[in-house]
This record gives structure tokens, C-alpha cells and sequence, in this order.
């Protein structure tokens, strides 16, 4: 298994051994949703109140943590990084307990949804304009999935940043 | 059917690369659409798993973020 499988593993290791049920976001989330490319975002949306526990977990773990507030931190681990996102509002709660769980060659884990995928992309577009890829991410996504997604809920997503033209201009 | 396989080339297996362009993108390293649902048996996860091998093979030292997260439009 290859060390970013195994830091995968590792991860998810540690969120049950804390009691928490993360799910997963970003890039790797995008893949679980059947746009494969390449990435090494491993990304989580972990409860808010498991934020000191998993923390203190990680630098058990060895990670270094450059960056952290209520709501996302980010930890690496020389070549290696992991991104938390905490959900403390009503929307990120609810995404993250309707998360879907799967098996993985790296173990069971749970997945975020396609809309509440969108919409995380699209929160980390707006908090940052140069990322691009967030945007070719909903693009394939909504590509893909268009005939199955639930459309009220991603133009919510979409409306809650103020940015309603930019899902016409997405979908084409 | 991968295929990448350095096996026996033939013109059959040539003819159906041919005719399997989303697993040629994938050898190429385009990302690719696998088919929605249980039927054509690919897991997407386990095909990123393979892409990333070759893309380590390919690109040792993977940046990691070299800025924390910013912003101020946290609404989720």
C-alpha cells in the first residue's frame, strides 16, 4: 500500500480511536464522486467538538500544526498534509451526519455528499479566488451527477455565498 | 482490461483500447469518468490509489499547502 494510503489508514486509525466519524471532503471526496485525477488533499469535516482531541491526536502523530481556528486547521507531516474543516453550523452539521459511509482499500470511511461537496468547494473558492481547481471540481461534478443531484440544495449552497450566476455559468 | 499491461500485443486488444478512451485517459493521466453505479465494477478510489503510483514514481516531492486556508467566508 502506498504511504499516502497508508497515512489515509493512519488517519482514520486515529478518528475511531478518538470516537469521532469524520467524513471526507476535497479532492479525494471528488474521486470517492467518480471524477478521478490526481490528488493529495486529504481532507475531513470533523465535529467541532472533537477539534482539541483530533488535534492533540495528530501531533501525537507526528504532524505539525501551521494553522488552526474554528473552523479548518491544517496539519503536515513533512512531504505529508491533512486538512480539517469543523462543522459547527447548522448546514456543515447536517452534511456531516447524512455522510455516506464506504468500504475503501484504506478502510470504511464516510463521504460527503455531491451537493455538500459543491458546496465546500465552493466555500473554499470564494475564501480563495486562485483556486481554480475548486471550480473544474464542481464543474465535473455537476457534469456528472446532474440527472441525480438534488439542484435545490446546491443552488442554496450557491445563494449562501451570493453566487447564483456563477452555477449557470458552471452548469453550461 | 488495463491497457497499460506490458503483456502480448495483438490487434484484437489494440482495437478495444481503441474503443476504451476512459481507460486510455486514465493511463495518460487525464482525469477520467469511471461509469456511475456497481455494474462496471470500478472503484474510484482504488483506480486514484493507481494513478497515484505512477504519479509519486513520477513527482517524488508532491508540494504540500505552502499557505494555511484563508478567508473570511466561512458559511458552511
Amino acid at each position: 500500500m502506498s504511504n499516502l494510503a497508508e497515512q489515509i489508514r493512519e488517519a482514520l486509525s486515529m478518528f475511531a480511536r478518538n470516537g469521532t466519524a469524520p467524513a471526507l471532503i476535497g479532492g479525494l471526496a471528488v474521486v470517492a464522486h467518480q471524477v478521478v485525477r490526481a490528488t493529495k488533499d486529504v481532507d475531513f469535516l470533523v465535529e467541532a467538538e472533537a477539534a482539541d482531541r483530533v488535534h492533540d491526536a495528530l501531533l501525537d502523530l507526528g504532524y505539525q500544526c501551521p494553522y488552526r481556528s474554528e473552523d479548518a486547521a491544517n496539519y503536515v507531516r513533512a512531504a505529508e498534509g491533512l486538512d480539517l474543516l469543523y462543522a459547527h453550523r447548522p448546514l456543515a452539521r447536517r452534511l456531516l451526519a447524512k455522510a455516506s459511509e464506504r468500504e475503501t482499500p484504506m478502510g470504511r470511511m464516510r463521504i460527503i455528499s455531491v451537493e455538500g461537496l459543491i458546496g465546500f468547494k465552493l466555500q473554499a473558492f470564494v475564501n480563495d479566488a486562485t483556486r481554480t481547481r475548486d471550480l473544474d471540481d464542481i464543474r465535473a461534478l455537476l457534469k456528472i451527477h446532474r440527472a441525480s443531484l438534488n439542484m435545490d440544495e446546491v443552488r442554496e449552497y450557491f445563494a449562501l455565498f451570493n453566487k447564483p450566476e456563477l452555477l449557470n455559468e458552471l452548469l453550461g | 482490461m488495463n491497457c497499460s499491461d506490458n503483456t502480448e500485443v495483438n490487434a484484437e486488444s489494440a482495437l478495444n483500447c481503441a474503443d476504451a478512451p476512459a481507460v486510455l485517459a486514465r493511463e495518460a493521466g487525464v482525469p477520467f469518468q469511471p461509469p456511475i453505479g456497481s455494474v462496471s465494477g470500478i472503484d474510484p478510489i482504488a483506480e486514484w490509489l493507481s494513478l497515484m503510483e505512477v504519479v509519486q514514481m513520477l513527482c517524488p516531492v508532491w508540494p504540500v499547502r505552502d499557505k494555511p486556508m484563508q478567508g473570511s467566508h466561512w458559511r458552511l
